[in-house]
């Protein structure tokens, strides 16, 4: 594909960014509400694992954004990035929002986000089964493939793609 | 390594033993007791606590915000003016420019993917690897035949056959859709068979594909052709 048409298209994928401001803006009230005030051992841990996962969570962020079309709509998408994060991660944004969210529940502390938190994963996981849907539609074997050959959220190794493509890691 | 092996006195092993163990012990405590005696504040672990907490929570929605700027600028401004007028534009012969563009990004993906089907075909050849199907049909089950022969110089590994049936046919209780042929050596011909079980499905429409691993690494994958028909539409 062409940097011009490339720059031809609208960033117009205001999805995630709707869902992103639904989850987090009820995750943050709900934290700030919520938030444990123990300082103990567990607290150490559950502190230090959710500095992870927001590392994890920009991480991915910024890798996505490395490509244009992860602001473009997937209906007026004219090719999909296959490279980069992409390479072995097909929703690396639906990815680094759920980290997030583990994230949030390990900074609170709290049980309250223990049954919110599932209902936002399972929206992203909506969200990129139902985007999964359309390229599949528009795409077709190329995005079949593709598909065959990454996960939806979790990142592998390249063997393992490799491995998973060919059929040799089924039995 | 002790100090023994040096072939000093024990006794001033001990006292440089026991001068090393305190000077060690020392320093240990001048490095790390402010720190401890620190942490034993709960009203700083909780001060500290806090800051980590909310440093990560605003530096993680700044960085989701500066991504998706353009995005949100786009959704404030509405879509740029420029696009606009380039969709209500009419060319010539009547046909809207949005018409006409989206056909020219059709053609452009066609024209895309031909050239990455006759990219393919290139390489495929290049492997001098050849794929021959048969069908045979076996009472009421049919026999597929995948014969592969490896004219190239060089051995192919992790030989793979992977089916797409049809609807209406499916694979026999026992009988895999995918099989492993490993490596094949140069010159050799290895064959992989399949038992299907035809329910009204069109034996034709049987697909699929061989991937292999080159001598380079590199991955191959060749279609398999139309299945030579022996024994079927003669009855």
């Amino acid at each position: 594909m062409s940097e011009n048409e490339l720059s031809n298209e609208v960033e117009n994928n205001f999805y995630p960014l709707i869902i992103a401001l639904l989850n987090f803006s009820v995750l943050l009230l709900l934290a700030m509400e919520n938030m444990s005030n123990a300082v103990e051992l567990w607290d150490f841990i559950f502190v230090g694992a959710g500095v992870y996962f927001s590392v994890k969570f920009i991480r991915l962020i910024r890798a996505a954004h490395e490509f244009r079309e992860t602001r473009v709509s997937v209906q007026t998408r004219s090719s999909f990035p296959t490279e980069g994060v992409y390479a072995s991660i097909r929703n690396p944004v639906g990815a680094a929002c759920i980290y997030m969210n583990i994230a949030y529940v390990c900074f609170t502390r709290s049980f309250v986000l223990v049954p919110i938190v599932p209902v936002f994963i399972a929206l992203w996981y909506i969200f990129a089964a139902y985007e999964e849907k359309i390229l599949l539609q528009r795409f077709g074997d190329e995005y079949r493939e593709y598909m065959r050959a990454t996960s939806m959220f979790r990142g592998s190794g390249f063997d393992q793609q490799r491995l998973a493509s060919s059929g040799y890691d089924m039995y | 390594m002790t100090l023994e092996t040096f072939f000093i006195e024990p006794k001033t092993v001990m006292m440089l033993q026991g001068d090393i163990g305190t000077d060690i012990s020392n320093f240990l405590h001048l490095l790390l007791d402010p720190l401890l005696f620190a942490i034993q504040d709960e009203e700083l672990r909780r001060i500290i606590f806090s800051t980590i907490i909310w440093s990560c929570l605003i530096i993680c929605g700044l960085v989701f915000v500066v991504y998706e700027v353009p995005t949100v600028l786009t959704l404030i401004s509405g879509p740029q003016s420029q696009s606009f007028t380039k969709q209500n534009r009419e060319t010539k012969d009547g046909r809207a420019e949005a018409a006409t563009a989206s056909a020219s990004r059709h053609q452009l993906s066609l024209a895309k993917s031909q050239e990455e089907r006759e990219k393919r075909e290139a390489a495929v050849k290049q492997t001098g690897v050849t794929v021959a199907t048969k069908l045979v049909k076996d009472r009421e089950l049919l026999r597929l035949s995948v014969k592969i022969k490896n004219a190239s110089n060089s051995h192919i590994n992790m030989v793979v056959v992977d089916l797409n049936l049809p609807s209406g046919i499916d694979a026999e209780v026992g009988s895999f859709r995918m099989q492993r042929l490993g490596t094949i050596n140069a010159g050799e011909v290895k064959t992989a068979d399949f038992i299907l079980r035809p329910m009204g499905g069109d034996p034709a429409d049987i697909g699929g594909y061989v991937e292999f691993l080159g001598a380079s690494y590199e991955v191959s994958k060749i279609p398999l052709p139309v299945p030579e028909m022996e024994g079927l539409y003669s009855e």
